[in-house]
């Protein structure tokens, strides 16, 4: 009996393995484009090679905030209303290029484009974007994508 | 407990997370639908799954299923229905989203798993075994790990293990805009490379490792909590809560594999030639994977080559020259402004290609000055408005412009908005398009400079 069972895992561990590999084998043998990223899905669910972060980062160093005169940053959801002077969405939009994670930028500005209102406080809406030069220190540079009155 | 108990509790918890699963899609799909109309991604297909009607019937029918399926072992079907209601669906929101929700895999991959496993105890004669339906379960949450830690090898290599990643990921979830020790925290990680460094390893340890968790009871559950712990980890730097991952890693990683009596009974000793066929097999799915990887690896590396976009693309670092200043200086307490350009060292030239001191450039652009630096260089512009300045370079550098042509940059200056320097920039870039024809850019700016002298 007990051999049997030793048998048995033996078995379950081949069958195991070739689930893996198989599993391996149709999760990256077709990889097709969306509107968010290149080779971002696979042939079908639940196959997937989960390669959300497997690239080296480019753009995704940046992050949308909103900045006061004092230069103090604030999460976008912070505020309960905005009123922004320059278009935050389509091809006039600033800081092409560095807008950073497309889906956070596009939930952050329906955010915004949600929550239209009167403000008292002016600010700026911002992208940060980080930088990590190799033995330096972490610097952070920001670019002013609009002009906003906001309020809490 | 029982073998049996176990395994119906395993079944129980892996059709409680479809069902949740599930019943989330239809709110999710709702969002997503006016994602879709906005860039025109709605078809016939996502149309009627992303109408509450049509997602919500899906869904029911699923969780209808995934109910049948833990009521009783051996339901192979109601697995299946529930697993294609998942399938519809995720697939549904990814169109319409632009992407697929990966946290929203881990449920299908454990219920698919389960119905492999049950496949082959049928075929065996012993449809109610779920021992083998236990290990399919484990196998594919393994294969998902095997994949994310391929991925980081394959396309980000070794330098993925820099912490470099990490750091990234973490400002670009968070922004660092919070308060209290969380953020301390993410601070921490986000300036410290050795620490993110060593994250990264353990990630891609365990990742890769995953596969161990088909060897026994110990292995598993070490790297179960492994994953486990990386996943709060995770949530602690960034907003990511993969819950439905941890749970089935938690109590897939603390089960036994022990098989039934039924299968005892049934399953026959394996034989030299069972076994030839077996190393066979994983001969061949192991080049087929090694394949399969190397093709997607090669895309990408063609893809990032030829600068193209994309979430899971890896462009160059983006320029960060044109940074303004806040409107008091200081940005943030310890953290450095962006370095300046590096001074120019050479005399100015009156031409450069087909660049001309006094020329006019995108309507009301002027060529003031243009200098030789490093193995490019910089065209001085004037308008009456201000003042901006490009510089063309083959030059290797982690910054990207908007401007970037093939492997040549043409970086823009940090006093400037983009939006003012648009015209002119996307004017030279031309230029040197026009000039490189189908040949190559950077040759271009070689003959350009010599030519100069």
């Amino acid at each position: 009996m007990g051999s049997r069972v030793g048998t048995i895992h033996v078995s379950q561990r081949r069958f195991a393995l070739l689930c893996i590999l198989a599993y391996v084998v149709l999760a990256w043998a077709a990889r097709f484009d969306m509107r968010l990223g290149q080779q971002i899905a696979s042939l079908v669910y639940p196959l997937d090679t989960f390669s959300m972060y497997g690239g080296m980062p480019g753009e995704d160093r940046s992050h949308l905030l909103v900045r006061d005169a004092e230069g103090e940053v604030y999460r976008i959801s912070d505020f309960r209303a905005y009123r922004c002077l320059e278009p935050l969405t389509g091809s006039d939009v600033r800081c092409a290029g560095r807008l950073g994670i497309p889906y956070h930028y596009e939930e952050l500005i329906h955010y915004i484009e949600t929550h239209q209102g009167q403000g008292e406080l002016a600010v700026e809406l911002i992208t940060r974007t980080w930088d990590f030069p190799p033995g330096e220190r972490v610097r952070t540079a920001d670019c002013v994508v609009a002009h906003c009155t906001v309020a809490r | 407990m029982t073998a049996r108990g176990a395994a119906s509790a395993l079944r129980g918890v892996v059709a409680a997370v479809v069902s949740v699963d599930l019943v989330s899609f239809p709110f999710s799909l709702m969002e997503a639908r006016d994602i879709g109309i906005a860039h025109g991604t709605l078809n016939a297909f996502n149309d009627v799954l992303s109408r509450p009607v049509g997602s919500g019937v899906v869904a029911l029918i699923g969780v209808a299923a995934a109910v049948s399926f833990a009521r009783r072992a051996g339901r192979v079907l109601s697995g299946l229905i529930a697993l294609v209601a998942l399938g519809l669906l995720s697939t549904a929101h990814a169109q319409l989203f632009g992407s697929p929700w990966r946290h929203l895999f881990y449920s299908g991959l454990c219920l698919g798993g389960w119905l492999l496993g049950l496949a082959v105890t049928r075929w065996r004669g012993a449809p109610t075994d779920e021992s083998y339906a236990h290990m399919g379960s484990v196998a594919l949450l393994a294969s998902a790990y095997l994949c994310a830690g391929i991925s980081k090898m394959a396309f980000g290599g070794p330098a993925w293990l820099s912490g470099y990643p990490i750091q990234a990921v973490i400002v670009a979830q968070d922004g660092l805009a919070g308060r209290g020790v969380l953020n301390l925290y993410r601070r921490f990680v986000v300036e410290t490379p050795a620490v993110a460094s060593l994250l990264s390893v353990l990630t891609v340890g365990f990742e890769l490792g995953a596969p161990l968790m088909i060897l026994g009871r110990i292995p598993r559950a070490v790297v179960a909590l492994g994953l486990v712990a990386i996943h709060a980890n995770i949530y602690l730097l960034t907003p990511i809560l993969y819950w439905q991952a941890m749970l089935l890693l938690v109590v897939f990683g603390l089960s036994a594999d022990v098989p039934s009596a039924e299968i005892v009974q049934r399953l026959a000793i394996p034989t030299p030639s069972d076994t030839r066929r077996f190393a066979a097999a994983v001969v061949l799915l192991g080049l087929a994977a090694v394949l399969a990887v190397d093709h997607q690896a090669h895309r990408f590396a063609q893809v990032r080559a030829q600068g193209g976009p994309g979430r899971n693309v890896p462009a160059a670092p983006v320029a960060v020259a044109n940074a303004d200043k806040p409107m008091q200086p200081a940005a943030e307490a310890g953290v450095d402004p962006p370095a300046p350009p590096p001074a120019v060292s050479t005399p100015p030239l009156s031409r450069i290609g087909p660049l001309a001191v006094g020329q006019t450039i995108a309507g009301s652009w002027q060529v003031a000055a243009l200098e030789l630096r490093g193995d490019g260089f910089v065209v001085r512009l004037t308008r009456p408005q201000g003042h901006a300045s490009l510089e063309l370079t083959c030059a290797r550098s982690v910054h990207r412009s908007p401007f970037d042509l093939g492997a040549a940059h043409i970086f823009y200056s940090n006093d400037v908005q983009f939006d003012d320097v648009k015209a002119a920039g996307l004017a030279v870039q031309e230029l040197l398009r026009a000039a490189a024809g189908r040949g190559d850019v950077c040759d271009v700016l070689s003959a350009w400079r010599m030519a100069a002298f």
